[in-house]
Protein backbone atom coordinates (compact mmCIF):
# COMPACT_ATOMS: atom_id res chain seq x y z
CA UNK A 1 0.00 0.00 0.00
CA UNK A 2 1.26 3.42 -0.93
CA UNK A 3 2.37 5.71 1.83
CA UNK A 4 0.43 8.95 1.99
CA UNK A 5 2.10 12.14 0.82
CA UNK A 6 1.81 13.75 4.24
CA UNK A 7 3.38 10.68 5.84
CA UNK A 8 6.29 10.80 3.42
CA UNK A 9 6.92 14.39 4.47
CA UNK A 10 6.57 13.46 8.12
CA UNK A 11 9.13 10.68 7.70
CA UNK A 12 11.46 13.11 5.95
CA UNK A 13 11.21 15.54 8.84
CA UNK A 14 11.85 12.74 11.31
CA UNK A 15 14.86 11.60 9.32
CA UNK A 16 16.20 15.13 9.25
CA UNK A 17 15.76 15.66 12.97
CA UNK A 18 19.24 15.98 14.40
CA UNK A 19 20.82 16.41 10.97
CA UNK A 20 19.68 19.92 10.14
CA UNK A 21 23.01 21.42 11.12
CA UNK A 22 24.94 19.11 8.83
CA UNK A 23 22.55 19.68 5.94
CA UNK A 24 22.71 23.45 6.32
CA UNK A 25 26.48 23.24 6.75
CA UNK A 26 26.73 21.24 3.53
CA UNK A 27 24.66 23.88 1.75
CA UNK A 28 26.88 26.66 3.08
CA UNK A 29 30.02 24.78 2.04
CA UNK A 30 28.61 24.31 -1.43
CA UNK A 31 27.70 28.00 -1.59
CA UNK A 32 31.18 28.92 -0.37
CA UNK A 33 32.83 26.79 -3.07
CA UNK A 34 30.57 28.31 -5.69
CA UNK A 35 31.41 31.80 -4.40
CA UNK A 36 35.15 31.11 -4.57
CA UNK A 37 34.81 29.90 -8.14
CA UNK A 38 32.83 33.01 -9.05
CA UNK A 39 35.47 35.23 -7.49
CA UNK A 40 38.21 33.43 -9.43
CA UNK A 41 36.20 33.61 -12.65
CA UNK A 42 35.57 37.33 -12.18
CA UNK A 43 39.25 37.94 -11.42
CA UNK A 44 40.34 36.17 -14.59
CA UNK A 45 37.63 37.91 -16.59
CA UNK A 46 38.71 41.35 -15.41
CA UNK A 47 42.35 40.46 -16.02
CA UNK A 48 41.42 39.42 -19.56
CA UNK A 49 39.51 42.66 -20.06
CA UNK A 50 42.44 44.65 -18.70
CA UNK A 51 44.82 42.79 -20.96
CA UNK A 52 42.51 43.45 -23.89
CA UNK A 53 42.38 47.14 -23.11
CA UNK A 54 46.17 47.23 -22.86
CA UNK A 55 46.46 45.42 -26.17
CA UNK A 56 44.09 47.91 -27.77
CA UNK A 57 46.05 50.78 -26.29
CA UNK A 58 49.23 49.23 -27.66
CA UNK A 59 47.79 49.37 -31.15
CA UNK A 60 47.61 53.15 -31.01
CA UNK A 61 50.57 53.99 -28.83
CA UNK A 62 53.88 52.17 -28.76
CA UNK A 63 54.67 53.73 -25.40
CA UNK A 64 51.63 52.22 -23.80
CA UNK A 65 52.34 48.78 -25.17
CA UNK A 66 51.75 45.83 -22.94
CA UNK A 67 54.51 45.45 -20.45
CA UNK A 68 56.80 42.49 -20.68
CA UNK A 69 55.89 39.49 -18.58
CA UNK A 70 52.16 40.17 -18.47
CA UNK A 71 49.86 37.32 -19.38
CA UNK A 72 48.47 37.54 -22.86
CA UNK A 73 44.74 37.84 -23.44
CA UNK A 74 44.64 34.49 -25.24
CA UNK A 75 46.06 32.69 -22.22
CA UNK A 76 43.60 34.42 -19.94
CA UNK A 77 40.67 33.39 -22.14
CA UNK A 78 41.87 29.78 -22.11
CA UNK A 79 42.20 29.92 -18.30
CA UNK A 80 38.72 31.43 -18.12
CA UNK A 81 37.18 28.66 -20.22
CA UNK A 82 38.98 25.89 -18.28
CA UNK A 83 38.00 27.46 -14.97
CA UNK A 84 34.40 27.71 -16.08
CA UNK A 85 34.28 24.03 -17.03
CA UNK A 86 35.92 23.06 -13.74
CA UNK A 87 33.26 25.13 -11.99
CA UNK A 88 30.46 23.37 -13.88
CA UNK A 89 31.90 19.92 -13.14
CA UNK A 90 32.42 20.75 -9.47
CA UNK A 91 28.86 22.01 -9.10
CA UNK A 92 27.53 18.94 -10.89
CA UNK A 93 29.42 16.53 -8.65
CA UNK A 94 28.42 18.49 -5.57
CA UNK A 95 24.78 18.21 -6.60
CA UNK A 96 25.22 14.45 -6.96
CA UNK A 97 26.79 14.44 -3.51
CA UNK A 98 23.69 16.23 -2.25
CA UNK A 99 21.52 13.48 -3.65
CA UNK A 100 23.65 10.91 -1.84
CA UNK A 101 23.38 12.92 1.37
CA UNK A 102 19.61 13.08 1.08
CA UNK A 103 19.44 9.37 0.38
CA UNK A 104 21.63 8.59 3.38
CA UNK A 105 19.50 10.70 5.69
CA UNK A 106 16.27 9.26 4.34
CA UNK A 107 17.61 5.74 4.81
CA UNK A 108 18.25 6.52 8.46
CA UNK A 109 22.02 6.64 8.20
CA UNK A 110 24.16 9.21 9.89
CA UNK A 111 24.64 12.33 7.81
CA UNK A 112 28.20 13.44 7.16
CA UNK A 113 29.40 16.59 5.49
CA UNK A 114 32.04 14.59 3.62
CA UNK A 115 29.24 12.83 1.73
CA UNK A 116 28.90 16.08 -0.18
CA UNK A 117 32.11 15.14 -2.02
CA UNK A 118 31.04 11.55 -2.54
CA UNK A 119 30.69 11.84 -6.32
CA UNK A 120 34.31 12.98 -6.68
CA UNK A 121 35.42 9.46 -5.78
CA UNK A 122 32.52 7.35 -7.08
CA UNK A 123 32.19 7.18 -10.86
CA UNK A 124 32.55 10.91 -11.48
CA UNK A 125 33.02 10.39 -15.20
CA UNK A 126 29.70 8.59 -15.42
CA UNK A 127 27.84 11.54 -13.94
CA UNK A 128 29.75 13.97 -16.15
CA UNK A 129 28.93 11.88 -19.21
CA UNK A 130 25.26 11.77 -18.26
CA UNK A 131 25.15 15.53 -17.87
CA UNK A 132 26.84 16.04 -21.24
CA UNK A 133 24.36 13.66 -22.89
CA UNK A 134 21.40 15.37 -21.24
CA UNK A 135 22.69 18.78 -22.31
CA UNK A 136 23.16 17.51 -25.88
CA UNK A 137 19.67 16.05 -25.92
CA UNK A 138 18.22 19.31 -24.67
CA UNK A 139 20.19 21.23 -27.26
CA UNK A 140 18.96 19.00 -30.09
CA UNK A 141 15.33 19.21 -29.01
CA UNK A 142 15.54 22.96 -28.48
CA UNK A 143 17.37 23.68 -31.73
CA UNK A 144 14.16 24.00 -33.81
CA UNK A 145 12.86 26.50 -31.24
CA UNK A 146 15.93 28.70 -31.60
CA UNK A 147 15.91 28.47 -35.41
CA UNK A 148 12.21 29.17 -35.73
CA UNK A 149 12.39 32.00 -33.20
CA UNK A 150 15.04 33.61 -35.39
CA UNK A 151 12.90 33.08 -38.47
CA UNK A 152 9.82 34.43 -36.67
CA UNK A 153 11.78 37.50 -35.62
CA UNK A 154 12.81 38.07 -39.23
CA UNK A 155 9.26 37.69 -40.49
CA UNK A 156 7.79 39.91 -37.82
CA UNK A 157 6.02 37.18 -35.89
CA UNK A 158 3.76 36.16 -38.73
CA UNK A 159 3.51 33.07 -40.87
CA UNK A 160 4.46 29.44 -40.51
CA UNK A 161 7.31 29.98 -38.03
CA UNK A 162 5.06 31.32 -35.29
CA UNK A 163 2.51 28.52 -35.64
CA UNK A 164 5.28 25.94 -35.70
CA UNK A 165 6.81 27.44 -32.55
CA UNK A 166 3.52 27.32 -30.69
CA UNK A 167 2.72 23.72 -31.63
CA UNK A 168 6.27 22.51 -31.15
CA UNK A 169 6.59 24.06 -27.70
CA UNK A 170 3.32 22.52 -26.54
CA UNK A 171 4.40 19.10 -27.78
CA UNK A 172 7.82 19.59 -26.22
CA UNK A 173 6.25 20.52 -22.88
CA UNK A 174 4.14 17.35 -22.81
CA UNK A 175 7.04 15.14 -23.86
CA UNK A 176 9.39 16.79 -21.36
CA UNK A 177 6.89 16.31 -18.54
CA UNK A 178 6.42 12.64 -19.40
CA UNK A 179 10.13 11.96 -19.74
CA UNK A 180 11.06 13.87 -16.60
CA UNK A 181 8.43 12.06 -14.55
CA UNK A 182 9.30 8.66 -15.99
CA UNK A 183 13.02 9.00 -15.39
CA UNK A 184 12.78 11.09 -12.23
CA UNK A 185 14.40 8.35 -10.13
CA UNK A 186 17.30 7.89 -12.54
CA UNK A 187 19.83 9.92 -10.56
CA UNK A 188 18.82 8.42 -7.24
CA UNK A 189 19.20 4.90 -8.63
CA UNK A 190 22.67 5.69 -9.87
CA UNK A 191 23.59 7.48 -6.68
CA UNK A 192 22.48 4.51 -4.63
CA UNK A 193 24.42 2.08 -6.79
CA UNK A 194 26.98 3.75 -9.07
CA UNK A 195 27.93 0.36 -10.50
CA UNK A 196 24.66 0.22 -12.41
CA UNK A 197 24.68 1.05 -16.08
CA UNK A 198 22.94 4.08 -17.50
CA UNK A 199 20.35 2.10 -19.45
CA UNK A 200 19.79 -0.22 -16.51
CA UNK A 201 19.06 2.77 -14.30
CA UNK A 202 16.74 4.23 -16.92
CA UNK A 203 14.82 0.95 -17.16
CA UNK A 204 14.57 0.67 -13.39
CA UNK A 205 13.32 4.23 -13.08
CA UNK A 206 10.68 3.52 -15.70
CA UNK A 207 9.63 0.39 -13.84
CA UNK A 208 9.47 2.17 -10.48
CA UNK A 209 7.50 5.12 -11.81
CA UNK A 210 4.91 3.04 -13.61
CA UNK A 211 1.61 4.08 -12.07
CA UNK A 212 3.32 6.58 -9.77
CA UNK A 213 3.87 9.50 -12.11
CA UNK A 214 0.80 11.33 -10.91
CA UNK A 215 1.76 10.83 -7.28
CA UNK A 216 5.22 12.21 -7.93
CA UNK A 217 3.81 15.17 -9.83
CA UNK A 218 1.40 16.00 -7.02
CA UNK A 219 4.19 15.56 -4.48
CA UNK A 220 6.29 18.07 -6.38
CA UNK A 221 3.37 20.47 -6.61
CA UNK A 222 2.69 20.18 -2.90
CA UNK A 223 5.88 22.09 -2.14
CA UNK A 224 4.63 25.17 -3.97
CA UNK A 225 3.13 26.85 -0.92
CA UNK A 226 6.08 26.45 1.37
CA UNK A 227 8.42 27.46 -1.46
CA UNK A 228 6.43 30.65 -1.84
CA UNK A 229 6.87 31.31 1.88
CA UNK A 230 10.59 30.65 1.53
CA UNK A 231 10.71 33.18 -1.30
CA UNK A 232 9.14 35.76 1.04
CA UNK A 233 12.03 35.22 3.42
CA UNK A 234 14.43 36.28 0.66
CA UNK A 235 15.79 32.75 0.35
CA UNK A 236 16.72 32.44 4.00
CA UNK A 237 14.23 29.63 4.57
CA UNK A 238 15.63 27.78 1.55
CA UNK A 239 18.48 26.64 3.78
CA UNK A 240 15.95 24.44 5.58
CA UNK A 241 13.55 23.88 2.73
CA UNK A 242 16.05 22.46 0.28
CA UNK A 243 17.09 19.49 2.48
CA UNK A 244 13.44 18.91 3.34
CA UNK A 245 12.39 18.69 -0.29
CA UNK A 246 15.41 16.56 -1.18
CA UNK A 247 14.79 14.17 1.68
CA UNK A 248 11.11 13.85 0.81
CA UNK A 249 12.03 12.96 -2.75
CA UNK A 250 14.54 10.41 -1.47
CA UNK A 251 11.85 9.06 0.84
CA UNK A 252 9.53 8.72 -2.15
CA UNK A 253 12.23 6.72 -3.90
CA UNK A 254 12.66 4.47 -0.87
CA UNK A 255 8.90 4.04 -0.74
CA UNK A 256 8.85 2.96 -4.38
CA UNK A 257 11.48 0.39 -3.52
CA UNK A 258 9.70 -0.59 -0.31
CA UNK A 259 12.69 0.20 1.89
CA UNK A 260 11.42 3.07 4.03
CA UNK A 261 13.11 2.64 7.44
CA UNK A 262 10.68 1.28 10.00
CA UNK A 263 12.17 3.49 12.68
CA UNK A 264 10.67 6.54 10.95
CA UNK A 265 7.18 5.14 11.03
CA UNK A 266 6.99 5.70 14.78
CA UNK A 267 7.53 9.11 16.27
CA UNK A 268 10.60 9.71 18.47
CA UNK A 269 8.39 9.96 21.55
CA UNK A 270 6.71 6.66 20.79
CA UNK A 271 10.02 4.92 20.21
CA UNK A 272 11.57 6.32 23.39
CA UNK A 273 8.52 5.40 25.44
CA UNK A 274 8.41 1.90 24.02
CA UNK A 275 12.11 1.39 24.66
CA UNK A 276 11.78 2.59 28.23
CA UNK A 277 8.58 0.75 28.85
CA UNK A 278 9.21 -2.73 27.60
CA UNK A 279 12.90 -2.83 26.88
CA UNK A 280 14.01 -5.21 29.67
CA UNK A 281 11.13 -7.61 29.19
CA UNK A 282 11.76 -7.55 25.49
CA UNK A 283 15.30 -8.67 25.95
CA UNK A 284 14.45 -11.33 28.46
CA UNK A 285 11.69 -13.00 26.55
CA UNK A 286 13.47 -13.51 23.31
CA UNK A 287 14.10 -17.04 22.23
CA UNK A 288 17.66 -17.92 21.59
CA UNK A 289 19.13 -16.66 18.36
CA UNK A 290 20.43 -19.08 15.81
CA UNK A 291 24.18 -18.57 16.05
CA UNK A 292 23.51 -15.27 17.75
CA UNK A 293 22.57 -13.58 14.50
CA UNK A 294 18.89 -13.00 14.90
CA UNK A 295 19.14 -11.35 18.26
CA UNK A 296 21.57 -8.84 16.86
CA UNK A 297 19.15 -7.97 14.12
CA UNK A 298 16.09 -7.74 16.33
CA UNK A 299 17.62 -5.73 19.13
CA UNK A 300 16.72 -2.06 18.92
CA UNK A 301 19.65 0.22 18.30
CA UNK A 302 18.78 3.85 18.67
CA UNK A 303 15.23 2.97 17.80
CA UNK A 304 14.82 -0.09 15.66
CA UNK A 305 16.78 -1.87 13.04
CA UNK A 306 17.02 -0.39 9.62
CA UNK A 307 16.80 -3.32 7.18
CA UNK A 308 13.40 -4.20 5.86
CA UNK A 309 13.54 -7.76 7.10
CA UNK A 310 13.21 -6.49 10.66
CA UNK A 311 9.74 -5.10 10.12
CA UNK A 312 8.05 -8.17 11.51
CA UNK A 313 10.35 -8.25 14.51
CA UNK A 314 9.67 -4.59 15.21
CA UNK A 315 5.92 -4.95 15.08
CA UNK A 316 6.09 -7.90 17.44
CA UNK A 317 8.24 -5.83 19.74
CA UNK A 318 5.71 -3.03 19.82
CA UNK A 319 2.99 -5.50 20.49
CA UNK A 320 4.97 -7.01 23.31
CA UNK A 321 5.75 -3.60 24.67
CA UNK A 322 2.10 -2.99 25.40
CA UNK A 323 1.29 -6.53 26.37
CA UNK A 324 3.59 -6.63 29.35
CA UNK A 325 1.79 -6.68 32.73
CA UNK A 326 2.34 -3.20 34.04
CA UNK A 327 2.86 -4.25 37.59
CA UNK A 328 5.57 -6.72 36.80
CA UNK A 329 8.07 -4.83 34.76
CA UNK A 330 11.02 -5.37 37.00
CA UNK A 331 13.94 -7.30 35.60
CA UNK A 332 13.10 -10.93 35.31
CA UNK A 333 15.47 -13.44 36.71
CA UNK A 334 16.79 -16.13 34.41
CA UNK A 335 14.32 -18.94 34.02
CA UNK A 336 15.31 -22.54 33.54
CA UNK A 337 13.62 -22.74 30.15
CA UNK A 338 15.07 -19.48 29.05
CA UNK A 339 17.78 -19.64 26.50
CA UNK A 340 21.21 -18.86 27.86
CA UNK A 341 23.06 -15.87 26.58
CA UNK A 342 19.99 -13.65 26.36
CA UNK A 343 20.25 -11.84 29.69
CA UNK A 344 20.77 -8.18 29.48
CA UNK A 345 23.40 -7.51 32.07
CA UNK A 346 24.09 -3.84 31.57
CA UNK A 347 23.42 -1.33 34.31
CA UNK A 348 20.48 0.32 32.57
CA UNK A 349 18.24 -2.66 32.93
CA UNK A 350 17.12 -2.33 36.56
CA UNK A 351 16.75 1.43 36.28
CA UNK A 352 14.48 1.25 33.27
CA UNK A 353 12.44 -1.51 34.77
CA UNK A 354 11.94 0.39 38.00
CA UNK A 355 10.93 3.49 36.10
CA UNK A 356 8.24 1.66 34.30
CA UNK A 357 6.93 0.13 37.44
CA UNK A 358 6.71 3.57 39.01
CA UNK A 359 4.42 4.83 36.29
CA UNK A 360 2.18 2.02 35.32
CA UNK A 361 -0.63 4.23 34.09
CA UNK A 362 1.41 5.78 31.30
CA UNK A 363 1.35 3.10 28.70
CA UNK A 364 2.80 4.34 25.41
CA UNK A 365 0.22 2.52 23.32
CA UNK A 366 -3.41 2.31 24.38
CA UNK A 367 -3.99 -1.23 23.26
CA UNK A 368 -5.72 -4.06 25.00
CA UNK A 369 -3.29 -6.25 26.85
CA UNK A 370 -3.31 -9.91 26.07
CA UNK A 371 -1.35 -12.89 27.11
CA UNK A 372 2.32 -12.68 26.47
CA UNK A 373 3.35 -14.74 23.56
CA UNK A 374 6.79 -16.00 22.86
CA UNK A 375 8.75 -13.93 20.44
CA UNK A 376 8.19 -15.47 17.03
CA UNK A 377 10.87 -15.98 14.45
CA UNK A 378 10.36 -14.47 11.02
CA UNK A 379 9.01 -17.17 8.80
CA UNK A 380 8.20 -19.35 11.73
CA UNK A 381 11.66 -20.85 11.92
CA UNK A 382 12.36 -23.02 14.90
CA UNK A 383 15.29 -22.13 17.05
CA UNK A 384 17.95 -24.81 17.29
CA UNK A 385 18.64 -24.87 21.00
CA UNK A 386 21.81 -26.87 20.69
CA UNK A 387 23.48 -24.05 18.75
CA UNK A 388 22.85 -21.44 21.39
CA UNK A 389 26.03 -20.07 22.90
CA UNK A 390 26.44 -20.22 26.61
CA UNK A 391 26.86 -17.31 28.99
CA UNK A 392 30.55 -17.89 29.09
CA UNK A 393 30.82 -17.29 25.38
CA UNK A 394 29.36 -13.82 25.60
CA UNK A 395 31.02 -11.27 27.85
CA UNK A 396 28.71 -9.37 30.11
CA UNK A 397 29.80 -6.00 28.77
CA UNK A 398 29.48 -7.02 25.15
CA UNK A 399 27.35 -4.70 23.03
CA UNK A 400 23.92 -6.04 22.28
CA UNK A 401 23.90 -4.99 18.68
CA UNK B 1 16.23 10.06 34.15
CA UNK B 2 13.78 7.26 33.74
CA UNK B 3 10.86 9.59 33.85
CA UNK B 4 12.47 11.48 31.03
CA UNK B 5 12.82 8.24 29.16
CA UNK B 6 9.11 7.58 29.44
CA UNK B 7 8.37 11.22 28.66
CA UNK B 8 11.45 12.15 26.69
CA UNK B 9 12.71 15.68 27.06
CA UNK B 10 11.48 17.75 24.18
CA UNK B 11 14.56 18.77 22.26
CA UNK B 12 12.80 20.23 19.29
CA UNK B 13 15.13 23.18 18.83
CA UNK B 14 13.55 24.06 15.52
CA UNK B 15 10.23 24.70 17.25
CA UNK B 16 12.02 26.93 19.72
CA UNK B 17 13.72 28.76 16.85
CA UNK B 18 10.38 29.21 15.15
CA UNK B 19 8.91 30.76 18.28
CA UNK B 20 11.85 33.13 18.74
CA UNK B 21 11.87 34.21 15.10
CA UNK B 22 8.09 34.61 15.16
CA UNK B 23 8.24 36.92 18.16
CA UNK B 24 11.03 38.95 16.57
CA UNK B 25 8.95 39.19 13.41
CA UNK B 26 6.16 40.88 15.35
CA UNK B 27 8.63 43.30 16.91
CA UNK B 28 10.19 44.17 13.58
CA UNK B 29 6.98 44.17 11.58
CA UNK B 30 6.95 47.94 11.34
CA UNK B 31 10.37 48.35 9.79
CA UNK B 32 12.02 47.22 6.59
CA UNK B 33 9.83 44.20 5.85
CA UNK B 34 11.23 42.47 8.91
CA UNK B 35 7.83 41.03 9.62
CA UNK B 36 7.53 39.44 6.22
CA UNK B 37 11.07 38.01 6.12
CA UNK B 38 11.17 36.70 9.67
CA UNK B 39 7.47 35.85 9.76
CA UNK B 40 7.71 33.61 6.72
CA UNK B 41 10.87 32.06 8.16
CA UNK B 42 9.03 31.38 11.42
CA UNK B 43 6.16 29.73 9.57
CA UNK B 44 8.54 27.56 7.54
CA UNK B 45 10.49 26.53 10.65
CA UNK B 46 7.27 25.74 12.48
CA UNK B 47 6.09 23.54 9.63
CA UNK B 48 9.42 21.72 9.44
CA UNK B 49 9.64 21.18 13.18
CA UNK B 50 6.65 18.85 13.32
CA UNK B 51 7.98 15.34 13.81
CA UNK B 52 5.05 14.07 15.82
CA UNK B 53 1.51 13.77 14.58
CA UNK B 54 0.71 17.01 16.37
CA UNK B 55 2.27 20.45 16.52
CA UNK B 56 4.66 21.33 19.33
CA UNK B 57 3.31 24.16 21.48
CA UNK B 58 6.32 26.33 20.68
CA UNK B 59 5.95 25.60 16.99
CA UNK B 60 2.31 26.58 17.19
CA UNK B 61 3.31 29.80 18.93
CA UNK B 62 5.94 30.46 16.26
CA UNK B 63 3.43 29.78 13.51
CA UNK B 64 0.87 32.18 14.95
CA UNK B 65 3.46 34.85 15.73
CA UNK B 66 4.93 34.52 12.24
CA UNK B 67 1.55 34.95 10.59
CA UNK B 68 0.77 37.92 12.83
CA UNK B 69 4.16 39.43 12.01
CA UNK B 70 3.55 39.05 8.28
CA UNK B 71 0.05 40.53 8.50
CA UNK B 72 1.28 43.43 10.62
CA UNK B 73 4.12 44.04 8.21
CA UNK B 74 1.78 44.15 5.22
CA UNK B 75 -0.60 46.40 7.15
CA UNK B 76 2.26 48.69 8.12
CA UNK B 77 3.37 48.83 4.50
CA UNK B 78 -0.13 49.72 3.35
CA UNK B 79 -0.45 52.42 6.01
CA UNK B 80 2.91 53.90 5.06
CA UNK B 81 2.00 53.88 1.37
CA UNK B 82 -1.37 55.52 2.04
CA UNK B 83 0.28 58.11 4.26
CA UNK B 84 2.92 58.89 1.66
CA UNK B 85 0.31 59.08 -1.07
CA UNK B 86 -1.90 61.41 0.95
CA UNK B 87 1.09 63.52 1.96
CA UNK B 88 2.22 63.69 -1.65
CA UNK B 89 -1.25 64.62 -2.84
CA UNK B 90 -1.63 67.34 -0.21
CA UNK B 91 1.84 68.61 -1.04
CA UNK B 92 0.98 68.80 -4.72
CA UNK B 93 -2.33 70.47 -3.92
CA UNK B 94 -0.57 73.00 -1.72
CA UNK B 95 1.90 73.77 -4.46
CA UNK B 96 -0.91 74.59 -6.87
CA UNK B 97 -0.35 71.61 -9.16
CA UNK B 98 -3.55 70.34 -10.76
CA UNK B 99 -4.20 67.78 -13.42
Amino acid sequence: MDIKRSDLKLYARRALKGSWGIMIGATLISMGISYLFMVALNAVLFAALGSGVKALAGLFSSAAAASKGSVSIGTLIVILIILYFVYLVAMLLLSVGYQRLYLDVAAGQKAKVTTLFWAFTHSPWKFILISVLVALLEGITMAPVYIMSFVAALTGGKGFASVFLLVYEIILLVVYAYVLLTFSQFYLILVEDPAKGIFEALAESQRLMKGNRCRYFVLCLSFFGISLLAAFSFGLAALWLSPYVGCTMAMFYLELKGTVPDALKHSPAETAAANAYAGPAFYQEQPAPPQGVYFQQAAPQGGFGQPAQQAAAQEVFYQQAVQQPQTDMSPVQPQPEQAPGMQRTDAAQPAVGSAVSQQPEQAPFPQQPSETEPFPQPGGAQVPQQDVPSDKDIPSDAPLT
Amino acid sequence: MNEQAVHPKDDNSMALGSMVVGIISIVTSCCCCGGIILGSLAVVLACLSRVETYFDKRAKTGLICGVIGMVLSVAAGVVILVYLASAGASGLAGSGFYY
